[in-house]
């Protein structure tokens, strides 16, 4: 039931997408991030949601799955769009007293400015989402410990940052896993872990959470024991064995993106 | 009694990744039993056994024991985990408990038994594994790994299922933990003659000295059902699955291969000591 889970979950392939350096990569998921967040007009937003269309075409990602991956944020959703229709000043569509004092109205400017919002966030999990999922975790860390290598100047510890995302990423499918047969052995010793009142179900935790932790804590020590074995010191000197570099690939994935930027931001100065 | 008709499992079904870990089972098990499943790692028979269970429902067919069928959404949960009590594979790293006490009541706890039911099984099943009441203060914890794992079978048992399923009892368990957990299913099938035991294993010898019938799984299918004999008698299509007869039925086969005169049916070293240390008199008097 935790194999649900997307994050960090990595398909097979071999588009382009997937061949891109993971530094590009990280670079032009925040700028289209940015992008995003910067239009404001509807042409602009039907250049973004070409340039989203186009990517998840490229990336030859089943479809499916990366709507999968966006229902965990339903509510979050529904939630951004409630909130910016009844939030928003302007010329009232509908209105609605309520207990007598307060008017709750739905002004065109929310309906507006919901929709957009809406389509903003959704864009913004489905790129993210198209990172993750056609980049391995591995990789993922590695470019953003190269993308923070220039900050060891000021102190920030990119490889031990890196290092720590790995070994997290690493244990997510082995705790999960974990999770899963403890839970099954205490189901199996008659444990319920779904009637009951919030306190009781709280503490029918107990039984999970206390093998897991006894668990987590082993593999800690064990991972611990044998990388020092492995004589490992931290980031100080150390080499890559696979050194991926910015390609021209990349630089043409930079062009295609900062063409649609480009009109983005025409589209925008002309309306 | 448990019969398994047409089960089919898959995980992750209809995702990508999925993957098929049990074709068209077909299988029957008679009450009071000791059957030992062997097969190759990843041959399914731990998805297997937690159907039993009810801890995973079938993809398709079913699964029926003592007249309740597994798969039936009517059937409760809890009066089937009432009758079959699965043990998993290094059941002590589900221990909890601040006390062995408590651990072994957990199950028991579980089933809404009262105070004094609770502490005759807790002492019952603590005699049957071997765990002295001198422990019942303990932390868990604090016990070696052998222990650890009998107070877990102990949790088990306490719940005094029909049918008690262990998956790989021994795995990393010393010569001697071994032999404990050996002796212990030996015991518990003379004390509870009704109870049907299964357990999961990959050394031939445990499987000749405990069980009375054996399911070979071989790629998510079975492969073989038959009494000890009946299996063990069938070396070569066992090695064609990674598998083997015991240590002792492979030099008596060489031996009888060779001309030497032994009875057939030798699974166990002792039988097979007993034959050959007769069958070496034997010859000193022709000799002689
Ligand atoms: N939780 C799981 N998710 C996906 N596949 C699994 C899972 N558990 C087991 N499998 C797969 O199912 C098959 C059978 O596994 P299992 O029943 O554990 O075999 P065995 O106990 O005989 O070693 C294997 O191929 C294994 O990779
Ligand atoms: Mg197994």
């Amino acid at each position: 039931m935790f194999k649900d889970v997307i994050i960090g979950q990595y398909v097979e392939g071999n588009s382009f997408i997937h061949r891109m350096d993971p530094k590009m990569k990280l670079i032009l998921t925040l700028l289209y991030m940015i992008l995003l967040f910067s239009v404001k007009s509807i042409p602009a937003y039907i250049i973004a949601t070409v340039f989203t269309l186009f990517i998840v075409c490229l990336c030859a990602v089943p479809f499916k799955l990366i709507l999968k991956g966006l229902k965990p944020m339903i509510f979050i959703l529904l939630f951004t769009a409630v909130m910016n229709l009844l939030m928003t000043r302007g010329e009232p569509l509908i209105s609605y007293e309520l207990f007598g004092r307060f008017t709750l109205s739905v002004t065109k400017e929310g309906v507006r400015i919901a929709v957009l919002m809406v389509v903003r966030l959704l864009y913004l999990l489905i790129g993210t989402s198209v990172l993750t999922l056609t980049t391995t975790p591995l990789k993922l860390t590695d470019g953003i410990e190269r993308l923070l290598k220039p900050l060891d100047v000021i102190k920030v510890p990119s490889h031990e940052i890196a290092m720590m995302m790995t070994i997290a990423l690493r244990f997510i499918p082995t705790l999960a896993d974990e999770t899963d047969k403890i839970m099954k052995a205490q189901l199996a010793r008659g444990a319920d872990f779904e009637s009951g009142s919030i306190f009781r179900r709280a503490k029918a935790l107990i039984p999970i959470l206390v093998p897991l932790f006894v668990s987590a804590f082993r593999r800690a020590d064990e991972l611990a024991t044998a990388m020092e074995a492995r004589c490992y010191h931290g980031g100080e000197g150390r080499t890559k064995m696979n050194v991926s570099r910015i390609g021209s690939r990349d630089i043409k994935a930079l062009v295609i993106f900062l063409i649609f930027a480009a009109a983005a931001a025409a589209a925008e100065i002309i309306v | 009694m448990i019969s398994v008709r047409n089960l089919n499992y898959v995980y992750g079904a209809g995702l990508p990744g999925s993957r098929q870990a049990l074709f068209d089972i077909n299988l029957d098990i008679e009450t009071g039993d000791v059957v030992a499943l062997i097969g190759h790692t990843g041959s399914g028979k731990s998805t297997l056994i937690q159907h039993f269970n009810a801890l995973v429902p079938p993809t398709s067919g079913t699964v029926v024991i003592d007249g309740i069928n597994v798969t039936d959404k009517a059937a409760k949960k809890s009066d089937i985990r009432k009758k079959v009590g699965l043990v998993f594979q290094y059941p002590e790293h589900q221990l909890f408990e601040e006390t062995v006490f408590d651990d072994v009541a957990f199950g028991p706890k579980n089933l809404g038994l009262d105070e004094a039911e609770i502490k005759k099984r807790v002492f019952d099943a603590c005699a049957i594994v071997g765990i002295k009441e001198k422990y019942f203060g303990f932390s868990p914890f604090e016990l070696s790994g052998g222990q650890k794992r009998r107070v877990a079978i102990a949790g088990v048992i306490a719940m005094e299922p029909n049918v008690l399923v262990l998956d790989e009892p021994v795995a990393g368990l010393d010569p001697k933990g071994r032999d404990g957990i050996l002796a212990m299913i030996t015991g518990l099938h003379e004390q509870r003659p009704e109870m049907t035991i299964i357990f999961v294993s990959h050394s031939m010898e445990d499987v000749a000295r405990v069980a009375n019938h054996i399911i070979v799984m071989n790629e998510g299918s079975v492969a073989m059902t038959g009494t000890v004999a009946e299996v063990f008698s069938k070396g070569d299509e066992l090695r064609g699955m990674g598998l083997a007869v015991p240590q002792i039925t492979q030099i008596t086969d060489r031996l009888r291969a060779m001309g030497y005169e032994l009875p057939p049916h030798i699974y166990t070293l002792k039988y097979g000591e007993r034959a050959i240390a007769a069958l070496l008199r034997g010859e000193e008097r022709t000799d002689v």
